[in-house]
């Protein structure tokens, strides 16, 4: 093979390692379009928006994390809390919806910070911890409403931020949009976000340059938290409840999410665009396997395959491209 | 006494056109000891990498055991018989010695479990045939380095190792220590193994060897049977004549500002050195690899914590306890294993090179100005004559010498009072490395303070104004005038000394 052919080759490695997460969407879409042309009729689309959204925000605070080469395993739990927070600062303490809506998010904010301090400070390792928060916040929210779920069904300004509208465009639309731009400026216009891919890509690199790694590793999973935290709200208005038991085994859609949307588990490399079209990937496996009428158990299977085969997928790249990669 | 290898002809070109090795010849007698001599960058870690199968070879041949061999892989070295002593890095520590000894493939009963009994007897053998006084059944984290490479060697040769490959054996012991390491080596020949045995001590090639090979720029300039060379002959083969420094700006080209920036105090066992880093000076910090110049410059960076060296700024103490508060007080730091610690291998080049100063592109709340950042970057990218597909590339698809030159652009772009280049041409081709040296001089006569540690004796000579000079973790020397030449540096770095 000759030099120009191997940089070729390597440019085109690089390319699809860079829009692999759209060739999947396209894929998956396409697929499910042939199936079933319903899955783009506007009502349907409308659906999608709704299942969409929640995976979207937490795979926002996903990746910021997961791009630090860590991860968090406490946002579904941390979901949960922000929900129990809105609800009884609804019920119990009579805050008005805004003042609820705050504290919700901010409890989310809360998690996270814990979280961070004890991987930061404390040098737990970031598994650990995040299940240790997934359990404890988890508790904490059953403790906090008696372990159950109470109706928010009397403050009907609840429903309007998910199914509310401004003009002709959705609110959790608007809400995917705020969010989705400002991490993005966050990850690729600050010195933050530059800091938090160099800590992804080299831990020793990044301290030998004088990064204080400490602080942004507490920074993207004080990201993790608040995403949650909003996504709580969303999920709280989307049932018009306040429950300790939603959002179990969020925190794994939402890294299929960043996973799906190319963003390296390796750490350094990814983009909460592509985040963004990883929740969408999911969300049509599991929209479209429901309008054509799969069960539920076989949506499970195929979420399963295709997050595997996009990894595969990735870590036979970075084998191409030289990178080998000997811990499983 | 027949051949057990013969490597012939070897060429290795690396991508960048930077030839490694170029027709070098070299072999093995059996039970004998051959000495693998040259400076760094010389080519005798590459040889041994073609040899094992990490490099794939552009030409020439080896045969081994009177058979031409294909070698693709170092499984296939090992299957074939040979082993490579590597410093600790094989062990389980928390594994027996016996059991580290057997790891793959320990003594079985009834074809399931582990023969306790046997692996420990087995074991105990091995040792002894070696007269290595270790217990077997001693956990390996508890043996020290000397031990845990006497371990290996024994594993290597109770596996019927016919080749054993020593890199640097005795770069991290004490004297002692290495007369163990000699003994074992004598009673491995004695057992008809062939060693293959790489460093740059000299008086080591009287110690051990039978005949020597001297390489140099990736060329064999000779190989020697011991007893016809001297200290002196070898030094003179080792270090041959270089016209590489006649493109580098004269050292007399002295900044007009000499201020003393920091002072670096280093306790040592007898003495206290007081080494004073000036602004428009290179202070060198010279020694063999192992003899401790990362550990002092990443100490000086607070990056490694060392009781024995402080550091005063205007007459007072101070402590860099993180690399970022010694960044924050204008240090910049270049570390030697640049893939590992310098470079951020899958962000781009641009990236890479405006880390180190990205707040100085921030114009308001915490917005980084991109187009302030790409023109800075790319003047820096420019003036270097780094050569990438674009600023976008990823830096992973760069050559070694490219790389270091992102690594470089870095520091130019942050533009701190002192800089340290820990090892910076290790690896690079010569053009690169004039480059390197060029810039090395710029910085110093534009006023910053330069610290350059290298191993490769006469960089040092030919770019510092002052340099120390390290052997085996202590500092030694310190020279500058007419003292700091190479020959003087190697002798104080690795020749003979009285106490060795």
């Amino acid at each position: 093979m000759s030099e120009g052919q191997k940089s070729q080759i390597s440019l085109a490695l690089e390319y699809i390692g860079r829009y692999s997460a759209l060739v999947a969407f396209s894929i998956v879409f396409a697929i499910f379009i042939a199936l079933t042309p319903k899955i783009i009729a506007p009502y349907n689309l409308l659906i999608i928006l709704h299942q969409v959204t929640v995976f979207a925000i937490l795979g926002a605070g996903m990746t910021p994390v997961i791009i630090t080469g860590r991860i968090d395993l406490s946002v579904g739990s941390t979901l949960a809390l922000s929900s129990c927070i809105l609800g009884l600062a609804l019920i119990e303490w009579k805050l008005g919806l805004i003042a609820a809506v705050i504290l919700a998010v901010l409890a989310g904010l809360a998690v996270g910070l814990v979280n961070g301090l004890l991987i930061a400070k404390l040098k737990v390792p970031f598994f650990l911890t995040t299940v240790g928060t997934m359990y404890a916040v988890r508790g904490l929210a059953l403790i906090l409403m008696g372990g159950v779920a109470k109706s928010l069904r009397d403050f009907p300004q609840l429903r309007y931020l998910s199914a509310g509208w401004i003009y002709v465009i959705p609110l959790p639309l608007i809400l995917i949009a705020i969010t989705y731009i400002l991490m993005d400026i966050l990850l690729n216009n600050t010195p933050m976000g530059r800091y938090i891919y160099a800590i992804g890509s080299s831990f020793d690199a990044a301290k030998l340059v004088g990064i204080s790694i400490d602080k942004y590793i507490i920074l993207a999973y004080a990201l993790s938290g608040l995403t949650a935290g909003i996504a709580g709200v969303y999920m709280s208005s989307r049932v018009m409840a306040a429950s300790p038991i939603i959002g179990t085994l969020y925190e794994l859609y939402a890294i299929a999410a960043v996973a799906l949307g190319g963003t390296s588990l390796f750490g350094g490399e990814g983009s909460v665009r592509g985040t963004l079209i990883g929740s969408l990937t999911l969300t049509i496996i599991s929209n479209g396997c429901h309008l054509l009428g799969i069960s539920p158990y076989l949506e499970y299977v195929v979420v399963g395959l295709v997050i595997v085969s996009m990894v595969a997928l990735d870590v036979r790249i970075r084998y191409l491209r030289g990178e080998y990669i000997e811990k499983a | 006494m027949k051949y057990v290898l013969e490597m012939k002809n070897i060429t290795k070109i690396f991508p960048g056109g930077f030839k490694a090795l170029d027709g070098v010849d070299f072999d093995l007698k059996e039970g004998e000891v051959h000495v693998l001599l040259g400076e760094n960058g010389a080519g005798k870690s590459t040889l041994i990498k073609v040899l094992m199968g990490v490099h794939k070879r552009d030409s020439g041949k080896i045969i081994l055991f009177g058979e031409e061999a294909e070698i693709s892989n170092p499984k296939e070295a090992f299957n074939k018989g040979i082993s490579v002593i590597y410093q600790e890095l094989s062990l389980f520590p928390h594994l027996s010695v016996a059991e580290n000894i057997f790891i793959v493939r320990y003594p079985l009963k009834r074809k399931a479990f582990i023969d306790r009994d046997k692996l420990v007897e087995e074991a105990r053998k091995a040792l002894r045939d070696l007269n290595i006084d270790i217990n077997p059944l001693e956990l390996v984290k508890n043996l020290n380095l000397s031990e845990r490479q006497l371990v290996e060697i024994t594993r290597a040769f109770s596996y019927g190792a016919k080749i054993i490959i020593m890199d640097e054996p005795t770069s991290a012991l004490s004297i002692p220590e290495r007369e163990k390491l000699f003994r074992v080596i004598k009673t491995l020949k004695k057992r008809g193994i062939s060693i293959i045995y790489i460093t740059h001590f000299l008086e080591e090639v009287f110690k051990v060897g039978d005949r020597v090979t001297v390489l140099r720029d990736g060329k064999k300039v000779g190989t020697y049977p011991v007893d016809a060379v001297d200290t002196d002959t070898l030094l003179r083969l080792m270090i041959g004549r270089r016209l590489l420094f006649e493109t580098v700006a004269e050292k007399a080209a002295k900044a007009k500002v000499r201020e003393e920036i920091l002072k670096i105090i280093i306790h040592s066992d007898s003495k206290v050195y007081e080494i004073p880093v000036y602004s428009g000076e290179v202070l060198g910090i010279a020694g063999p690899v192992g003899s401790g110049k990362t550990e002092l410059v990443k100490a000086i960076y607070g990056a490694l914590k060392r009781k024995d060296v402080w550091l005063v700024y205007k007459g007072q103490k101070v402590t860099f306890n993180t690399p970022s508060k010694a960044v924050k007080f204008g240090i910049g730091y270049l570390p030697e294993d640049r893939d590992v610690e310098g470079l951020f291998m899958c962000r781009s080049v641009r990236e890479n090179i405006s880390i180190a100063s990205i707040w100085n592109f921030v114009k308001r709340l915490f917005l980084i100005d991109k187009g302030k950042e790409k023109e800075q970057v790319e003047k820096i990218y420019r003036a270097l004559d780094i050569r990438a597909r674009s600023l976008e590339q990823q830096v992973r698809y760069l050559s070694g010498g490219n790389k270091q030159k992102v690594a470089v652009a870095r520091w130019l772009c942050k533009r701190p009072r002192i800089i340290i280049f820990d090892e910076p041409t290790r690896g690079i081709d010569i053009p690169t490395k004039i480059q390197v040296y060029n810039i090395i001089r710029d910085l110093a006569s534009q006023g910053c303070a330069v610290i350059f540690s290298s191993s490769e004796f006469n960089e040092i000579a030919n770019l510092c104004d002052r340099a120390i000079v390290l052997r085996r973790g202590k500092i030694i020397a310190e020279v500058e005038g007419d003292e700091l030449n190479e020959s003087t540096l190697v002798r104080l770095a690795l020749g003979e000394v009285a106490s060795s």
